[in-house]
C-alpha cells in the first residue's frame, strides 16, 4: 500500500505539474504589471495572445467588475491587429468588445491586442475575465483555433494617498496615410464612399473625421465613410486623431471641376464688374444730370 | 492488489498526459526565419548633411530589408497590411528596400513576389520592434518559391507538371503529398525556374497536393503555398494564373486590401449581404469572412 502512496503522490505531483504547462496551441491572457493595486491608483492591464501556430483574427469580450474598477483609458497603438472590425470599446457598462485582423497573419509569444488603464475604484478582489474570445487560423478558411484564455484576479488594497497615474506621453502624429475614394455596387448603392486606415504607435488612434469641402464643418467618420457631395468636386480632409489629440490631416483634391457658379473666383470677379457697372452707370447718370 | 493499483495509476497516467501532448502536435506553419539581431541594429553616424545648423540632428527612423526572392521579379512590401514601398530583384534574386521616416514601435511586415508567369508568392509575415531614431536591418528574407500544376485533375499514371521560380541554380525541394509524403529535390535554372514531370503512377486515386521550398548557400526557405490536384480518371488542363487574387478581391482591383476590408465592413452585421462580400457563404458577415480576407491579403 506504501508503494501506492508513494505513485499517487508522485503522478499527483506530476499531475499538477503538467497541468501547469500550457496545453492549448494558443493562449490568451491579461497581464497586470504590478502585483499590489491601491485604491484610487491607475495600472495598466496588457490583453496578450501566445500562439504556436499562425493566426489572422480574433475576437472577445473582457468583463471587469465596476464597483472596483473604472477604465480611464484603451490602448491599442501597439497592436498586433492591423485593422479593427470592433476597435476596443466599453460596449456596456463593465464590457469591453474587441475584433480584428491582422493580414498574413501572427504567431509568437506575448502578442500585445490591447491595453486597458484602469482605475482601482473600492478595495477587494476584482475579478477580471475574456469571455466568448475566438481566434481564427491564417488558412484561409477561418478555422478556429484552440484557445485557452488565463483571466486574473486584481487584488486592491487601502490606499496611501499617494497614487500612481498611468500618464502617456506622445508627441508623434498619426502615421502618413492614403485614403481613396471608391465605389462598389453592394455598397451604399453604388455611390461614392472614402476609405481610410493609418496607425498611431504609441497612444493609438481615437477616432477620423472627414470634411468635405473648405466651408464645411468636420464629421466623425469610419471607413467605409459615404460621401456627402457625390460630384467629387470638392477637396476632401481626412483628419487621423490619437488618443492624447495629436491630429494629421490627408487633404484630397477635387477629382472634378466645381460648377461656375461655386468657383469662388469668379464669382468675385462677377461681383467686382457688377460694382464697376453700377458705379459707372450711376457717375454717368450724375454727369448727365 | 498493489501491483493492479501500480497498474492502474500508470495507465491512468499515461492516458491523462498524452491527451495534452496529442493537442500539442499540432502543424505549424513557419513561412521563413528572420533574425535581426542586436548587430543588425546600426545607430546612423548622424552625418550626410550639409550646413549645420544650430538645432540638434534627430536621426531618422530607418528600416532595411534584404533578401532573395525570384530575378527580376517586383517585390511588394506591406507594413501594417497596407503598400509601403517596391523594388525590383536583380539577375541574382537579391532584393534591397529601405522605408524611412516610420515611428518607433511594434510593426507587422510583409512581403510578396510575383514569379515570371504572374503567379504570386505565399506572404511572408513577420513582427518587428523599430526603435525611434535608429536603422533597423532585417536580413536573410528568403521567399519560398512560387508554385504552380499544369492539371487541376491528372489521370493515373499520367504526369502532371509542378513547375515554379525562385533563386537561381539553387536547390528546390519539391513535396507531393501521399499517403507517405514523397520528396523530389531539382536545381533551378539560371532564371531560378524549376519543373518537375512527376509520375502519379505512384499515388493513389483522389485529392493530393504539393508544395517546395528552396535552399542555398545554407539558408532555407519555408514551404511555399500548397497547390491542390487530383488523381483521377481523366486529364484536366489548368489555366496559367492570372493575376486576379482571389474571390476576397471584392473590388476587382487584382488585389486584396483596405477597400476590400471596408466594403465587408459595411456588410459587418447588416442583413442580406451579398454573396460576394459573404466569404464563406454562411449567409452572413462575420470574423471568418474577415479572416479568410486577411489570408488572401496583398495590400
Amino acid at each position: 500500500m506504501n508503494i501506492f502512496i508513494k505513485i499517487s503522490s508522485v503522478f499527483l505531483l506530476l499531475l499538477v505539474f503538467f497541468v501547469a504547462v500550457p496545453v492549448f496551441a494558443a493562449e490568451i491572457r491579461l497581464d497586470v504589471h504590478k502585483s499590489e493595486i491601491s485604491c484610487g491608483e491607475e495600472f495598466l492591464m496588457d490583453i496578450v495572445i501566445h500562439t504556436d501556430e499562425s493566426l489572422n483574427a480574433i475576437e472577445g469580450q473582457l468583463i471587469f467588475p465596476t464597483d472596483k474598477l473604472l477604465v480611464k483609458e484603451i490602448r491599442d497603438g501597439n497592436s498586433i491587429i492591423n485593422f479593427w472590425v470592433e476597435k476596443p470599446r466599453i460596449e456596456a457598462s463593465g464590457f469591453i468588445l474587441f475584433s480584428g485582423i491582422t493580414p498574413g497573419g501572427f504567431s509568437g509569444a506575448s502578442n500585445n491586442i490591447f491595453s486597458v488603464v484602469f482605475e482601482a475604484k473600492n478595495i477587494g478582489v476584482a475579478s477580471v475575465a475574456l469571455q466568448n474570445v475566438k481566434a481564427l487560423k491564417n488558412n484561409g478558411l477561418g478555422t478556429e483555433a484552440m484557445l485557452s484564455t488565463r483571466n486574473t484576479l486584481v487584488s486592491i488594497k487601502p490606499g496611501d494617498g499617494n497614487m500612481h497615474k498611468e500618464i502617456l506621453i506622445d508627441k508623434e502624429l498619426p502615421e502618413d496615410f492614403n485614403p481613396s475614394i471608391e465605389s462598389d455596387p453592394n455598397v451604399f448603392g453604388g455611390k461614392y464612399f472614402l476609405v481610410f486606415a493609418t496607425q498611431d504607435k504609441t497612444s493609438g488612434i481615437d477616432r477620423y473625421e472627414v470634411r468635405e469641402g473648405e466651408r464645411d464643418r468636420f464629421r466623425v467618420a469610419e471607413t467605409p465613410y459615404l460621401l456627402k457631395y457625390q460630384a467629387l468636386d470638392r477637396k476632401i480632409f481626412v483628419k487621423a486623431i490619437d488618443k492624447v489629440g495629436n491630429e494629421r490631416i490627408v487633404v484630397l483634391n477635387a477629382q472634378h471641376q466645381a460648377p461656375w457658379y461655386r468657383q469662388y473666383a469668379v464669382l468675385g470677379i462677377l461681383l467686382v464688374i457688377v460694382l464697376v457697372w453700377f458705379l459707372i452707370k450711376k457717375s454717368w447718370s450724375r454727369f448727365i444730370k | 492488489m498493489k501491483s493492479s493499483h501500480l497498474l492502474f495509476s500508470i495507465a491512468f497516467c499515461f492516458v491523462v498526459f498524452s491527451i495534452p501532448f496529442s493537442v500539442l502536435a499540432i502543424t505549424v506553419e513557419i513561412t521563413a526565419t528572420v533574425s535581426p539581431s542586436p548587430a543588425d541594429t546600426v545607430v546612423p553616424s548622424g552625418g550626410g548633411g550639409g550646413g549645420g545648423g544650430g538645432a540638434p540632428l534627430i536621426p531618422a527612423t530607418n528600416v532595411v530589408f534584404t533578401g532573395k526572392v525570384y530575378p527580376k521579379s517586383i517585390v511588394t512590401l506591406l507594413k501594417d497590411g497596407q503598400v509601403s514601398a517596391t523594388t525590383v530583384a536583380d539577375t541574382s534574386a537579391n532584393f534591397q528596400v529601405t522605408i524611412s521616416g516610420v515611428s518607433g514601435g511594434n510593426y507587422i511586415f510583409s512581403i510578396y513576389s510575383e514569379d515570371n508567369k504572374g503567379t504570386r508568392s505565399s506572404l511572408f509575415t513577420f513582427s518587428i520592434s523599430v526603435t525611434a531614431g535608429v536603422t533597423t536591418k532585417v536580413g536573410n528574407i528568403f521567399i519560398a518559391p512560387s508554385i504552380s500544376v499544369d492539371k487541376s485533375e491528372v489521370k493515373r499514371g499520367d504526369n502532371i507538371v509542378i513547375f515554379g521560380q525562385s533563386a537561381p541554380e539553387s536547390e528546390i525541394t519539391i513535396s507531393v503529398n501521399s499517403h507517405e509524403e514523397i520528396f523530389v529535390k531539382k536545381i533551378s535554372d539560371a532564371n531560378g525556374a524549376y519543373l518537375l514531370n512527376f509520375d502519379t503512377s505512384v499515388l493513389e486515386m483522389g485529392q493530393h497536393n504539393t508544395k517546395s521550398k528552396v535552399a542555398l548557400n545554407g539558408e532555407i526557405s519555408s514551404f511555399s503555398k500548397v497547390m491542390g490536384f487530383a488523381v483521377g480518371t481523366k486529364n484536366v488542363f489548368t489555366q496559367l494564373p492570372d493575376k486576379t487574387a482571389s474571390k476576397a478581391d471584392l473590388s476587382g482591383d487584382k488585389k486584396v486590401n483596405l477597400v476590400d476590408f471596408s466594403i465587408v465592413a459595411y456588410w459587418y452585421k447588416r442583413s442580406n449581404p451579398p454573396a460576394s462580400s459573404d466569404l464563406n457563404s454562411d449567409g452572413k458577415i462575420d470574423l471568418i469572412d474577415f479572416s479568410i480576407l486577411a489570408f488572401y491579403w496583398t495590400g
